[in-house]
């Protein structure tokens, strides 16, 4: 396990380095260890003395910094996706400090700083560094991993610890079903993922639906609020498969929905399922009037592999990287969208923008506080209520942001737009889709 | 022929109000489907027995040859169409430039590192393909990232209808294919002067030793041809479904439920395997539920050890290639 100590100025140090412990011991050994940081604290020169127990003095902190902790996806399956929170963490912090810092409730001004580490994508190696960070490194205020299967047993420490958790990375909604007060989360819960959809085809005339979910944590949980919004919009579910993770091939399930003639075909999955579905509708010919994957289904990948394949198919987000919020810290979120652009070379998605927001809600949380006791912040982000480039930021009672999802087509014409609900729409949806035979 | 399905199985959800009747063409469909899928399943497993059967190594880094295979076409075709999609036969071109590169792969593989393990304890050769395959999961993680590959192999009409039946093209051209590979593979293990001296170190190397044949060689030979039909099968999959890193491991245990199943080391018994296989599990899906693919597959597998443990064509000893 490697250790990223990633401090006020975006400063990496790699401590120690994953390495291969050998072929003869059967895979990859972690080996985890972590020095002393380099970066320093100093950019603002504000003392900002440490009062009330926060973690102001801690190693690698000099006074006057308040040091955020947490683990991420930076090796292992999730790589990818792990990066994007990290990246955007950096650059959030960078500009907070660049700007003096974060001016605290309790009158002083402080830095922020980071110490993220490497997870591997594993669960229980997240929940040994959440352990750690806040037994051996005194942190007060942990930022959240990525994915649903991380996030859960990592919530769990956050509140065995009585330590405020902000994640924009696990939706499932037993994150948010243990009764742990500590927890809170940016992405609206797997849930409400294929809702805005399901409303969409509703008003368009849709009678029958197909549903195909994957029985991962994540998919299921979506599977259940599709099957609740099918039946209270009057929808009559005709094809309902749950099928393994490792199922690589749908043609079965796809002549299914085939021989039901389904108006729509709603995939709960993730993204090489959604490629999957895209090709083999063709070949099964399936021609539903709606196809939507409510994960993978929006990104570039997933139009370069499927071809014309992927024209008409729908998809959910909670975020629209055209949207035009304003944000206190880089100041708008085409701002925040050329910030990620220039550092990273690469167009952010929802979960950068959700990384955003999880540092801004603990910036506006410190701002608002008399004491930077964790119990104290952690109410301060029960009541908190702030716009940033991720859209507006309220939690609700269960500490799940309170956000509509917004639905996509990829049109052949003008590309990927928004079509649903219609205030913020791009473009009409091309319903129904057009059979094989007609494109 | 009418077969009632289970409604407490269709869904997790149970949402589902009438449930479909499964007609005899419904049924028809799902054994196509099996038929056609379980065919590479197929290939992949006979190059799993060949090196279990010869070198005598389950072989767990087995399945990222596959997974390496399908990366290899898939670049191929890229780099042939600029674009990654295109007529569906020009798939076929670069099927021969994935077995090329995983043959050569598969044998720097045994030549270098599985050598050196190969008339060691089973436990410790386990842990050097298992080392092997976490290896070349994450180097191809970090090379090509997470994300799904696949080709876009178009035609005109991209499938057939037969009596209602839907047979996709590419599956159809993916299915011959790899019984060609299969069929390849047999007969120069059957004719050839190479083949008969991969024949004679899987009935007894120490013997094959004193007749004079390289035995080192001839392993990193059958490693070599074990990995290029599994490069072949990638190549298939990657154009029919799609390739990812971390998709070897399911295609080494279907291969060792299938090798199993079929008999240790035949590679008649592969290929019946792996379309049993496809078969079964797609029957399962398509009468009962996806989720209950793996169960029954397994259950199926465990009743064929206790009622004939040598598997369906094993003869019980090694080397029956």
């Amino acid at each position: 396990m490697s250790m990223v100590d990633i401090l006020g100025e975006g400063t990496v140090t790699v401590d120690r380095r994953t390495f291969l412990a050998g072929a003869g011991a059967a895979g990859v050994a972690g080996i985890a260890g972590c020095t002393g940081g380099t970066g320093d604290s100093s950019g603002s020169g504000n003392s900002g003395e440490g009062d009330t127990g926060t973690t102001t003095g801690q190693p690698n902190s000099g006074a006057g910094t308040i040091v955020l902790g947490g683990s991420m996806s930076l090796s292992g399956d999730n790589a990818d996706l792990g990066k994007l929170y990290r990246d955007a963490y950096r650059v959030t912090i960078r500009r907070i400090n660049e700007a003096g810092g974060v001016e605290a409730g309790d009158g002083n001004t402080y830095e922020l700083e980071m110490v993220l580490r490497d997870d591997e994508t594993d669960a229980s190696k997240s929940k040994t560094i959440y352990q750690e960070l806040v037994d051996r490194k005194g942190i007060d205020y942990l930022l959240g991993p990525y994915s649903s299967t991380v996030t859960l047993p990592a919530s769990a420490v956050a509140a065995a610890n009585g330590k405020p958790m902000v994640e924009g990375g696990g939706a499932s909604p037993k994150i948010f079903a243990q009764g742990n007060e500590w927890i809170f989360g940016l992405l609206p819960t797997a849930d409400k993922y294929p809702l805005s959809g399901i409303d969409l085809a509703a008003k368009r005339g849709a009678e029958t639906a197909a549903l195909l979910a994957e029985d991962d944590t994540f998919s299921q949980s979506t599977a259940e609020g599709a099957r609740s919004k099918f039946e209270s919009a009057g929808v009559e579910l005709v094809v309902d498969e749950t099928f393994p993770t490792e199922t690589s091939d749908l043609s079965t399930n796809l002549g299914k929905v085939r021989e039901t003639e389904a108006d729509v075909l709603l995939l709960a999955a993730h993204q090489k399922h959604a490629i999957v579905m895209a090709k083999q509708m063709e070949s099964q010919n399936v021609s539903p009037d709606m196809a939507m994957a409510t994960v993978g289904s929006l990104n570039e990948a997933f139009k370069e592999e499927t071809g014309s394949n992927g024209n008409y198919v729908y998809g959910p987000s909670s975020w629209a990287i055209n949207a035009d919020f304003e944000d206190q810290v880089f100041g708008s979120t085409s701002a925040f969208v050329s910030a990620i652009d220039s550092g990273f070379d690469y167009q952010p998605d929802y979960h950068s923008a959700a990384a955003t927001g999880v540092i801004q809600t603990f910036q506006r949380a410190f701002q608002q506080v008399d004491s930077l006791a964790p119990t104290a912040v952690r109410n301060a982000i029960r009541d908190i209520e702030f716009t940033c480039a991720y859209g507006g930021v309220k939690f609700a009672d269960n500490g799940v942001i309170n956000k509509q999802m917004l639905v996509y087509q990829w049109q052949p014409e003008k590309g990927k737009q928004i079509v649903w609900p219609t205030n913020v729409q791009q473009s009409e949806p091309i319903y129904p889709m057009p059979g094989w035979g007609e494109r | 022929m009418i077969v009632e399905q289970l409604a407490t199985t269709a869904g997790a959800g149970g949402a589902v109000g009438a449930i479909p009747l499964q007609s005899a063409g419904s049924i028809v469909q799902f054994v196509v489907n099996g038929l056609l899928v379980g065919s590479i399943f197929a290939l992949v497993a006979i190059g799993f027995a060949l090196v279990w059967g010869v070198v005598g190594i389950i072989n767990l880094a087995h399945g990222e040859m596959m997974m390496l295979g399908g990366y290899v076409s898939y670049w191929a075709f890229l780099g042939l169409t600029g674009t990654g999609t295109g007529p569906g036969l020009l798939v076929l071109a670069t099927v021969p430039v994935a077995v090329a590169v995983l043959y050569v792969v598969g044998y720097g593989l045994q030549r270098a590192i599985v050598t050196r393990v190969t008339d060691e304890d089973m436990f410790l050769t386990l842990l050097v393909t298992f080392g092997l395959s976490i290896f070349i999961q994450q180097a191809t993680l970090q090379a090509f990232s997470a994300d799904p590959r696949s080709i876009g192999a178009t035609f005109a009409d991209p499938s057939f209808v037969l009596g209602g039946i839907v047979v996709p093209k590419m599956k159809l051209v993916a299915f011959v294919g790899t019984l060609a590979l299969a069929a390849a593979l047999y007969v120069y293990l059957q004719t050839t002067r190479r083949g008969r001296a991969i024949r004679a170190v899987a009935q007894n190397p120490e013997a094959a030793r004193l007749v004079g044949i390289d035995v080192q060689h001839t392993r990193a030979v059958t490693f070599g041809l074990s990995a290029a039909v599994a490069g072949g099968a990638g190549a298939f999959i990657a154009t029919i479904l799609n390739v990812t890193p971390q998709i070897g491991l399911n295609y080494t245990l279907k291969s060792f439920v299938i090798v199993v199943f079929g008999g240790i080391g035949s590679i008649p018994g592969a290929l019946v395997g792996g379309l049993l296989l496809g078969t079964v599990e797609e029957l399962t899906a398509g009468l009962v539920s996806s989720q209950l693919t793996l169960a029954v597959t397994f259950t199926l597998l465990v009743v064929l050890l206790v009622v004939k443990p040598q598997g369906l064509f094993g003869s019980g000893t090694e080397g029956s290639t």
